[in-house]
C-alpha cells in the first residue's frame, strides 16, 4: 500500500465528494499533508491538449470527484469496419498511474489529474435500471453482457486504494448472466480474493513478453507477477483472460511471443481461460507527437514502421499483423485446439487472413460475438426518452 | 491625443513583422513601447496608452504567423511578465489559437529556430501540429542546419511537414545530421529518401515487390504496379480495351497472374 500511496504527489478531493466512501478511505490512507479539499478542478490553467509535462504531472495527482455523465458505454472498438466483440465499459475514473509508451490515453485525455469518480453508487443505479428494463420479451439483466472497467483507467492498479472491486462484485452477484471484467497490468488481486462472487467475474491481464514490459510498459507489474496474480484468481474460481495486446514488433518477436504463449500454456489450461485476445500496436496518428516527446525514439513503439489504416489509426503493415496473429494463434493451437482466441479491433480482412474466417461464424467465439445483447441495448437506448 | 517622439519610445516588441507598416499611417506606441512602425527611427508617433493593449495590437497586427507571434510573445514575457500572463489568452484568440502549455512550449521552440525558418513557417502557414516534431528535440538549435536548408528547397507545405517529422525522428534514432541534410533542392525526392530510411523494412519489401510485379507477364496495354495503400499493399491494374473480344482476351491473360502471385507468396 505504501508503494501505491507514495506514487502520488497530492490528492485533491472535491468538496462535492466529501463524506463519500472513497474520500474517507483516501483520508485514512494518505498523510494529511498530501490531501486538500477543493471546490474547483485542480490545475485549472491546464486546458486543451496537454503538454507532455502536464500529462506526466497528471499521473501523480489524484482528484476525487463525482462523475456527472453516463457511466455505461459501448467499447470504442465498436466502429464501422471493425469486427468487434460485445463489450461494454463502465468508467469509474480517468487516467492511469502506470505509464505505457503506447497508451491511447495520451491522445484522449485533456484533464490534468488522475480522476477517480466518487459516485460509484450512481453507476450501479444506472446499471440496475438497465438490467431491469425490458427489451422485447426479456429483461436486459438476463441477456449475456460483458462489462469491463478498464477502458479509461486500469481496473485494478488503484483498487487497493478505492476497493471498488468489492462493490462491483457484490452488484454483479445479482446479475449472474452479466459478466464483469477487470482488465489490468497490475498484480493487485489480494484485496478481493476472498469476496464472494457469482462466477461471473473475469480478471484479465494485458500481457506482453517481459522484454516488452521492461521497454514499453513502465510502472506495470512484471510478467511473472501478472501470471502469479492470475493463478491466485484461478485458484479462487475467478475466470481468467489474457489479452496479448498490443503485440509489438521487435527483432526477437517470434522467440519472445512464442515463449509467452508457452508460459501461458504451461500454467493454465484452455478450460481455465474462457478466451484470449490478440491485437497489434495501433494508435491515433495525433498521438505520435506526445509519445515521441515522452519516450523519445528508443521505444519500439515510436520507432515502429506504421501506416494509416482505414479506421484512422496507424498500424503495422497488414501482412505483418497477419503474420504476428497467425504465429500466436498457431502456437496456442499447437498446444491445444481448445484455446479460444479472438483478435481485438481488427478488420474482417485480417480475420480472414489470420484466422481463416469471420469471428461471427466461429462457434467457439459465439458468445463473444453474439449480436443479440447489443441489439437489445440499442433497442433500449433508442426507446429511452433521453 | 498624445504625440510622442519615436526616439523616446522603446522597441522591445519589434518582432520584425513580414508586413511593413504603411507609411501613410503614424507609428503607434503604448506606455512608451512602440507597437508598430518599428522600422522608423525619427519623427513622431501617436501614444495610445488609454486604449486596451490587446485591442490595439489586434488592430495593428490582425494576421500573424507562428514565427512572428513567437518573437512577440517571448519579448512580451521578458518585458512585462505579469501582463503576459494576463493577456496571453486574449492575444492567442486574435489568431485563432488557444493558449495552452503546449502552445507555450511550441512558441519557445520556434523562437530558438533560425530566422529564415521562422519566416518560412509563416509563409507556408504551418500549424503547431505541423511543427510538433520539434518539441521532441531537447535543444532545437542542434538541428538548425536542416531548418536553414528547408526554406532553400522547392518544397510544398505538405512535404515540408513530412520532411520535418522524418528528419527529427531519424535524428533522434541516431542517424548523423550530415547524412540527413538534403543534397539537392527537390523536396519530393528528399521526403522519399527520408521515408526509405525511416521505414527500411517496408520500403525494401515494397521495392522488391515492385520489381517482381513488373517482371510478370502482363498483357499488352495493361499497366500494373505494386502500390502501397496505407497499411495495405497490392497491385493496381489499369488497362485499355477496344472490343468485347479484346476485353475477354485480356481478362483471360490476367487470370493467369494469381498463379504467379501465389508462387511468390
Amino acid at each position: 500500500m505504501q508503494e501505491l500511496v507514495s506514487k502520488f504527489d497530492h490528492v485533491f478531493i472535491d468538496e462535492l465528494s466529501r463524506g463519500s466512501v472513497v474520500a474517507e478511505r483516501f483520508l485514512s490512507l494518505f498523510p494529511a499533508s498530501k490531501i486538500s479539499f477543493v471546490s474547483e478542478k485542480p490545475f485549472a490553467e491546464s486546458r486543451g491538449e496537454l503538454s507532455s509535462r502536464e500529462f506526466d504531472r497528471s499521473k501523480r495527482n489524484l482528484f476525487v470527484t463525482p462523475f456527472k455523465g453516463q457511466f455505461f458505454k459501448r467499447c470504442p472498438g465498436s466502429r464501422p469496419g471493425l469486427a468487434c466483440c460485445n463489450y461494454f465499459v463502465l468508467n469509474w475514473g480517468l487516467q492511469c498511474d502506470m505509464n505505457c509508451s503506447y497508451c491511447y490515453l495520451q491522445s484522449f485525455i485533456n484533464t490534468p489529474v488522475l480522476t477517480i469518480y466518487s459516485n460509484l453508487d450512481s453507476a450501479l443505479i444506472e446499471l440496475r435500471e438497465m438490467a431491469e428494463s425490458k427489451t422485447g420479451e426479456t429483461t436486459l439483466g438476463l441477456q449475456k453482457l460483458r462489462i469491463g472497467t478498464g477502458e479509461t483507467v486500469d481496473s485494478l492498479s488503484l483498487d487497493p486504494l478505492t476497493m471498488y472491486s468489492h462493490r462491483l462484485m457484490e452488484f454483479f452477484r445479482e446479475y449472474p448472466a452479466w459478466t464483469l471484467e477487470f482488465k489490468t497490468k497490475s498484480a493487485y488481486v489480494d484485496q478481493f480474493l476472498n469476496v464472494e462472487h457469482a462466477g461471473n467475474v473475469i480478471v484479465s491481464w494485458s500481457i506482453n513478453p517481459q522484454h516488452i514490459i521492461e521497454r514499453e510498459e513502465h510502472g506495470t507489474a512484471s510478467l511473472t507477477q501478472r501470471l502469479a496474480a492470475a493463478e491466485k484468481c484461478r485458484d479462487k474460481y475467478f475466470q481468467i483472460a489474457f489479452h496479448i495486446d498490443p503485440m509489438i514488433w521487435h527483432p526477437e518477436w517470434e522467440s519472445n511471443y512464442g515463449s509467452l504463449v508457452d508460459e501461458i500454456c504451461a500454467r493454465f489450461t484452455p478450460a481455465q481461460i474462457p478466451y484470449l485476445s490478440v491485437g497489434a500496436l495501433r494508435f491515433q496518428a495525433e498521438q505520435r507527437s506526445i509519445m515521441r516527446e515522452r519516450f523519445g525514439m528508443n521505444s519500439y513503439v515510436t520507432r515502429a514502421e506504421t501506416f494509416p489504416s482505414q479506421d484512422g489509426k496507424v498500424r503495422y503493415d497488414s501482412k505483418l499483423r497477419q503474420a504476428m496473429f497467425q504465429f500466436v494463434m498457431n502456437r496456442f493451437k499447437q498446444n491445444s485446439a481448445d484455446w479460444k482466441i479472438f483478435m481485438c479491433m481488427e478488420t474482417p480482412e485480417t480475420w480472414l487472413q489470420a484466422a481463416g474466417g469471420s469471428p461471427f461464424k466461429d462457434h467457439s467465439l459465439h458468445e463473444l460475438f453474439d449480436r443479440a445483447p447489443l441489439t437489445a441495448v440499442r433497442q433500449l437506448s433508442s426507446s429511452s426518452p433521453n | 491625443m498624445i504625440i510622442r517622439p519615436i526616439s523616446q519610445c522603446s522597441k522591445t516588441f519589434d518582432f520584425n513583422p513580414r508586413r511593413v507598416w504603411p507609411s501613410a499611417f503614424p507609428a503607434l506606441s503604448w506606455k512608451g513601447q512602440m507597437i508598430c512602425g518599428f522600422d522608423r527611427v525619427d519623427g513622431e508617433g501617436l501614444d495610445l496608452s488609454e486604449k486596451h493593449f490587446v485591442d490595439l495590437w489586434q488592430a495593428c497586427h490582425p494576421e500573424l504567423g507562428l514565427g512572428e507571434f513567437s518573437r512577440f510573445m517571448i519579448s512580451l514575457e521578458r518585458e512585462w511578465p505579469d501582463l503576459f500572463v494576463e493577456w496571453r489568452e486574449a492575444l492567442c484568440a486574435i489568431y485563432g489559437w488557444r493558449w495552452s502549455d503546449r502552445l507555450y512550449q511550441m512558441l519557445c521552440v520556434i523562437y530558438l529556430c533560425p530566422r529564415e525558418f521562422q519566416i518560412f513557417i509563416d509563409e507556408k502557414k504551418m500549424s503547431v501540429r505541423d511543427l510538433a516534431p520539434l518539441l521532441a528535440v531537447e535543444d532545437v538549435r542542434v538541428v538548425a542546419d536542416l531548418l536553414r536548408e528547408l526554406p532553400r528547397m522547392m518544397i510544398s507545405k505538405f512535404e515540408a511537414t513530412r520532411a520535418l517529422e522524418l528528419f527529427v525522428e531519424l535524428f533522434l534514432m541516431g542517424r548523423p545530421l550530415n547524412d540527413l541534410l538534403p543534397s539537392g533542392d527537390n523536396g519530393g525526392l528528399y521526403v522519399r529518401r527520408l521515408e526509405q530510411w525511416r521505414k527500411p523494412n517496408s520500403s525494401e519489401q515494397d521495392e522488391e515487390w515492385k520489381k517482381t510485379v513488373n517482371a510478370w507477364p502482363w498483357p499488352s496495354q495493361v499497366q500494373a504496379e505494386w502500390q502501397r495503400f496505407g497499411d495495405q499493399s497490392g497491385i493496381e491494374i489499369k488497362f485499355r480495351t477496344t472490343s468485347p473480344d479484346d476485353f475477354q482476351k485480356k481478362l483471360e491473360r490476367l487470370l493467369t497472374i494469381p498463379d504467379t502471385w501465389s508462387c511468390k507468396n
